[in-house]
């Protein structure tokens, strides 16, 4: 470990990477949550794979890959949020087929790209040990967008979450504001593919939230807790993953993926201490 | 004395099964009505078109002489527990306070007069001594007065109830029902009901729809109506007049 914290003070990729996983964190903290109590998840992993298409196409042309990423999330966000409110009947199907399609017309494209076959795998698994100061600032931006829209919309987002009918009834705009979350699922996976890459980042917007709100019965709180374990988890994963040169991503969602299970097994005791300790002071 | 809701002629299909057919209703500031029918027989249609959550294929629909969702912030709902998740994480308090969702601005938060409205409403329902527990952990009841809670808290002139007491104990029921009772003195109120017997004590207005409207006029509901109405015979409903309301009419 003080070989991981030695090369930090000494190595800037390597403070990157920290600094990667804690924006990192935000994101899938604020966001994570919604796609936990709205059990959507297979939605976002449509959105995550769809985005390869978009880097593919980047790189083919030339672009910035994280720009065409972020094209091709949104887009297919806005596709997803379409197809299940007005065709649910054929939803998993439809949604299946953007997830497969996005990926192959991804590898195609990135087959067709000279010299880039060997990135393919950093996508799809992601390499937060090379993190570059533009990407940060992205995610920064990223971070702050948001934050923002979830600050202005909170009460709105948990309240079609909660009860949507309900939630029009008082003049709320439903299909709207479940668009909205989908495009803001959109931003959080391209800010986590940095990270772990598209195949795993639901795992990491996922987990967290689904730990936290073994615990706690407000979003908010949610949130708080999930901004928590997701430093704990990047931070510790980077660590972990450092000195036996694992990959940090994989290591991260090893680390997540324990930490649940053991939340899991534990919480039902944890809580009963907790309770009988609160009890007892009083 | 004014008239409330003013439905009509109004039709509403679902693709190709009409669900209402020609539907005319009026009803006065302080009438305390029920709706009852078959299922299927387009009750929560109809309820769900006076929410403007659904349009009517034909006729028109004026809410305290309003058209449009002009009147939305006036109308509150309480309805059946399905329509959300029990173990969603939100506390009894956060629940009430979505009933003021739409009051203030889009980008202005919950005012100190919302938290007024919701602490009001959560002491008139017997609910503030939970407002800190999840909603997971209340009983079908307590469920069921919080969701009152949430739709007093916006302050509503128009009480729309989809079986409020569906799933719930007998005693519940009647607890409830005597809290409507006692908002109906400064509401308008609808409630959707099977139990057409026992919600006869406490309305003055009945309205029988099975697509169309069978009747709908404030008098006893008679063994032909209820044959009409539900296709098969049914006994005489008969019911004790506990109810002393001036407008009580059965």
């Amino acid at each position: 470990m003080s070989e991981f914290f030695n090369s930090l003070v000494q190595f800037q990729f390597l403070q990157n990477a920290l600094i990667a996983g804690i924006l990192a964190s935000i994101g899938c903290g604020v966001i994570g949550p919604f796609v936990v109590v709205n059990r959507i998840s297979y939605l976002a992993g449509g959105i995550a794979h769809a985005v390869l298409g978009g880097m593919g196409a980047a790189i083919y042309y030339q672009v910035d890959p994280l720009v065409g990423a972020l094209t091709a999330a949104i887009v297919s966000a806005l596709l997803i949020a379409y197809i299940k409110l007005n065709w649910n009947q054929q939803e998993d199907t439809i949604i299946g087929a953007l997830w497969a399609v996005g990926m192959a017309s991804g590898i195609l494209f990135i087959s067709q790209t000279p010299g880039y076959n060997t990135e393919l795998l950093s996508f799809l698994f992601g390499n937060i040990l090379v993190v570059s100061n533009a990407e940060l600032n992205l995610m920064i931006a990223l971070d702050l967008i948001l934050i923002f829209i979830v600050l202005v919309c909170y009460r709105y987002l948990v309240a079609i979450s909660f009860d949507h009918e309900f939630a029009e009834t008082r003049g709320i705009n439903a299909k709207f504001f479940y668009t909205l979350l989908l495009v803001l699922v959109a931003i959080t996976v391209v800010l986590l593919i940095q990270v772990v890459g598209l195949i795993l980042v639901i795992a990491l917007l996922t987990l967290p939230a689904a730990i936290a709100s073994q615990y706690y019965f407000s979003i908010h709180k949610i949130i708080a807790l999930s901004i928590a374990l997701g430093l704990l988890f990047t931070s510790s994963g980077l660590v972990i993953s450092y000195q036996p040169d694992f990959p940090a991503g994989a290591t991260i969602i090893v680390v997540a993926g324990c930490s649940f299970l053991i939340s899991s097994l534990i919480r039902n005791p944890l809580l009963a201490f907790i309770h009988k300790f609160k009890v007892k002071s009083q | 004395m004014s008239v409330i809701v003013d439905v009509d002629n109004i039709s509403f299909s679902y693709q190709a099964q009409r669900v209402l057919e020609n539907v005319s209703l009026q009803l006065n500031e302080g009438d305390f009505a029920a709706l009852i029918g078959p299922n299927g027989g387009g009750k929560t249609t109809l309820i769900k078109i006076l929410l403007g959550l659904l349009k009517p294929t034909q006729g028109t629909i004026k809410l305290f002489g309003q058209t449009g969702t002009k009147a939305k912030k006036s109308i509150a709902y309480v309805p059946q527990f399905a329509n959300f998740r029990r173990d969603f994480p939100i506390t009894v308090y956060e629940t009430v306070l979505h009933g003021c969702l739409g009051r203030n601005g889009f980008f202005k938060f919950f005012s100190a007069e919302d938290k007024k409205a919701v602490e009001q409403a959560m002491f008139e329902t017997d609910t503030w001594e939970y407002r800190n527990r999840p909603i997971s952990d209340l009983s079908g009841g307590q469920l069921q007065r919080v969701l009152v809670a949430r739709a007093l808290a916006g302050k509503p002139k128009l009480l729309l109830l989809d079986e409020p007491t569906a799933n719930i104990d007998e005693r519940s029921e009647r607890d409830i029902f005597d809290l409507f009772k006692e908002l109906n003195k400064r509401m308008t109120i609808i409630v959707i009901s099977h139990d057409i017997s026992f919600v006869s004590e406490y309305i003055n207005r009945v309205f029988c729809l099975n697509k169309t409207l069978l009747k709908h006029e404030a008098k006893p509901v008679d063994n032909v109506t209820i044959q009409k109405l539900y296709g098969e015979h049914i006994s005489e409903v008969h019911h004790a007049h506990s109810c002393s309301h001036d407008r009580h009419q059965h």
